[in-house]
């Protein structure tokens, strides 16, 4: 929806009427104390017509490099990517979606106890993680699968999530789609929304010091963290980006806006111009971009990670998608919008057969390496299904641990207890 | 509405009193030995230091000997609202001790964030009663972390030290006690001692624990409380407890500032013949079940005193151990002497579980 705008509401900035001689001194005055407010008027505090700002519409447009049928719109934007990273970028983006039908129909038959997709957002999340450095700290949200598989993580990790069995080093203690890998620098998904963010603004704050401190640039870091446009209303996300900004932490905040946060719609979420123009109230660098090109993201994010590290300061970066999926296994999205409106949106941007159009134009894919691939990836998680069906969850004696890094004595006794407890009463709990 | 009181300092028209309770303290100590009774007391190079000056100490070689340390709250980098900071930007760096913004879920999600990068951080909430906006932080992130990832993640870096408790004029936002809400929080620990020397080696030791740590100041002490205090680095572990003084008819166990009452009560107790046994749990969370337990079968009966209210106070949770562990040796039915089960009123004289209130305990359940 296009609203007409009203020009005289839009007047936030521009020429004003040159301040008369006689206020000359109270210029002089506020311009000595803007630095108490943290401001620079840039020589003209005062105006002398009364004006409200408003920054809605038109929209701030997003940045793109592709079109829909994957073609390069403005050659000179079209980002330096090494061919290995390209393809690495699009089996990213078909491995996670093969193991997204496959693990979510798996839920579907009763065999996980949950799930959540990533369809239509697997550009916004390995277009991201392509233009991080494997060192650089990663805090999810709960629908950056792909980055993790860009990463490394494989389909035998997340099956070991997701059905929590013996193979899970995290222990099978989170609903399934809760990952992390202190090997691969991704922090442990949970649960609570928007927490992660003011984590990341501490985590980017240690980056920065040590970043100071470290003389080897291919050893710097920085730290990011995946947002749902819906999380962002939360109150973490205020405290986190405000301090981010005043701690001038190296953090990224990529925020996934999908449209909706489960049935609620955008409209119902916010009235500013997204979430990019919050972070511009934060005074921080922002960017807005097509999430469903992921060579706009790629280039987007680039550039960011370069500025944070460059002028110690937080980037925010907002990527536009759409939630082809339901919200999760739980979630039925047709009692909230149209099955007309999904499908249309859906097929409309097609991340990754974007992709896959722009690479197959440079002769760097075939559409057989996407069918072999997608077949190779649902075959392996099928088996590692059955494979895990067999394992055993982890032993009654792990129960109390990791709650604190030593046990308690009263823990210990808690624990020798259920274990006896269990011992006594095995048949009945037939595990 | 006022947030903060504006003055770092106000004098309060009970500071008399509590510094007659540092100096009944002081005599006290010496109905149990020397070694037991003042840890570190009795260094050759003690400082005589208040409760204020101890933290400050504390903080100061913690910063000191790890620069993966960091201590940052509101208002912490002129010295703090309390004191408590005094210096130690100006000795270490506006790196590493800062301001954060007014927010804290910001401040303690911040730390959560610098501890699971491997840092060291002190984070402080200027007021207990305000760290409710932090609560979701330290409950479902903080004291979760290192269980959810089976041990591969964790924030155990972290500490949050904040004032705490009545100071005589606090009203309802400058008094709680808070504790009892995070002790039913798996994950964390938490401190509240009643002493300099406790406090320093209290908190040095939760800076070292590879586990998030809440400490709790009780504010009123932070100028009434003086002893002499190593100036040196030591700590106190976690989960003792400490017996101040020993006695036969009578268990009291309580913490913080509350320390200072039961003293008080123990005494005049004693002139009329009552023997009282008085333990400072200092740490609550894990807590000195032991020792509890052990002077309880000896004495046959216990009161449990705490400032903050009666109903799921910490009290409880001990007075259902002592039932289970103590069940043969008691002689009278457990006592919990402790707030009123309302808000904390400005008007507090009837509301805090004074000495006369803990010595009509002793008198009933010694003649139970």
């Amino acid at each position: 929806m296009f609203r007409k705008s009203s020009h005289a509401l839009m007047h936030s900035g521009g020429l004003f009427r040159t301040p008369r001689p006689l206020c000359r001194a109270l210029q002089e005055a506020l311009t000595k104390a803007q630095s108490v407010w943290n401001l620079d008027f840039g020589g003209t505090p005062t105006v002398d017509e009364l004006t409200f700002h408003q920054r809605k519409y038109p929209s701030t447009p997003m940045f793109h490099v592709l079109d829909l049928d994957g073609r390069v719109v403005n050659p000179k934007q079209e980002p330096e990517v090494p061919k290995e990273t390209l393809i690495k970028m699009m089996e990213a983006m078909l491995r996670q979606q093969s193991i997204d039908l496959i693990l979510m129909e798996a839920q579907r038959q009763g065999r996980i106890s949950f799930y959540m997709t990533s369809m239509g957002e697997e550009a916004s999340a390995v277009g991201t993680a392509a233009a991080l450095d494997m060192r650089d700290e990663l805090f999810l949200q709960y629908r950056e699968a792909a980055a993790l598989t860009y990463r490394g993580y494989t389909v035998k990790d997340m099956v070991a999530q997701c059905m929590g069995t013996i193979e899970n080093e995290l222990k099978g203690r989170q609903m399934p789609i809760h990952y992390g890998s202190r090997a691969l620098n991704v922090h442990m998904i949970s649960s609570p929304v928007a927490t992660q963010i003011p984590h990341a603004a501490g985590t980017g704050y240690v980056c920065r010091l040590e970043n100071e401190r470290e003389t080897d640039p291919n050893k710097k870091r920085i730290c990011a963290a995946f947002v749902g446009e819906g999380s962002a209303s939360q109150g973490d996300f205020h405290a986190g980006v405000n301090m981010a900004a005043t701690m001038k932490s190296n953090t990224l905040f990529l925020i996934r806006n999908n449209g909706y946060a489960i049935s609620t719609p955008s409209s119902s979420q916010y009235a500013g111009d997204g979430i990019f123009a919050r972070g511009i109230g934060y005074g921080i660098p922002c960017a807005r971009v097509d999430g469903n090109d992921i060579l706009a993201v790629f280039q987007t994010v680039r550039k960011a990670r370069e500025l944070i590290r460059t002028t110690n300061q937080p980037v925010l970066v907002e990527a536009l998608v759409y939630r082809s999926s339901h919200h999760s296994s739980s979630d039925d999205s047709t009692w909230y919008r149209s099955r007309e409106e999904v499908e249309v949106f859906s097929n409309l941007f097609l991340p990754v057969a974007r992709f896959e159009k722009y690479l197959e134009r440079k002769s760097l894919w075939t559409p057989e390496q996407s069918r072999s691939l997608t077949q190779k990836v649902r075959q392996e998680t099928l088996a590692e299904l059955h494979r895990q069906e067999k394992l055993p969850k982890w032993p009654v004696s792990s129960m109390h641990d990791d709650v604190y890094k030593e046990m308690t004595p009263e823990m210990h006794q808690a624990q020798k207890e259920l274990e006896e407890h269990y011992e006594r009463n095995k048949k009945e709990y037939n595990m | 509405m006022l947030r903060r009181i504006g003055t770092t300092h106000v004098v309060s028209p009970l500071s008399s009193f509590f510094s007659s309770v540092a100096s009944a303290r002081r005599l006290q100590m010496t109905a149990v030995s020397a070694s037991q009774a003042r840890e570190h007391a009795d260094a050759p190079e003690a400082v005589e230091m208040n409760f204020l000056q101890a933290i400050n100490s504390a903080l100061d070689l913690a910063l000191s000997r790890d620069e993966k340390t960091v201590v940052f709250g509101e208002d912490v980098a002129f010295g703090g609202v309390f004191r408590c900071t005094l210096n130690l930007s100006k000795k270490y760096g506006s790196q590493r001790v800062f301001d954060s913004p007014l927010s804290e879920q910001g401040l303690v999600g911040f730390a959560i964030g610098m501890a699971s990068a491997g840092w060291k951080p002190i984070a402080e909430v200027q007021f207990a009663d305000y760290i409710f906006p932090a609560f979701d932080q330290i409950v479902n992130e903080a004291a979760k972390m290192r269980f959810r990832s089976g041990g591969h993640f964790h924030c155990g870096g972290l500490v949050i030290r904040s004032p705490s408790s009545a100071v005589g004029h606090g009203g309802l936002y400058h008094s709680q006690s808070v504790e009892g809400f995070f002790n039913h929080c798996a994950g964390i620990k938490i401190v509240m001692p009643s002493t300099p020397s406790d406090a320093k080696g209290l908190l040095l030791q939760c800076v070292e624990e590879e586990d998030p740590c809440i400490f709790f100041e009780p504010k009123r002490l932070y100028r009434s409380m003086v002893e002499p205090v190593d100036p040196g680095y030591y700590t106190i572990p976690l989960g003792k407890g400490k017996i101040l003084c020993e006695g036969r008819d009578v268990t009291i166990v309580t913490y913080g500032a509350q320390v200072g009452v039961a003293m008080k009560a123990a005494e005049r107790a004693a002139q009329e013949g009552i023997s009282v046994e008085l333990i400072d749990l200092r740490s609550l969370k894990p807590w000195d079940r032991e020792m509890v337990t052990q002077s309880v079968r000896k004495t046959g009966r216990v009161i449990v005193t705490h400032e903050a209210p009666k109903t799921s106070g910490i009290g409880s949770e001990i007075v259902s151990c002592i039932t289970q562990d103590c069940f043969l040796s008691l002689e009278a039915p457990p006592m919990r002497v402790c707030c009123l089960d309302t808000p904390h009123p400005l008007n507090e004289r009837l509301y805090l579980p004074n000495e006369l209130k803990v010595c009509e305990a002793i008198k009933y359940i010694t003649g139970y």
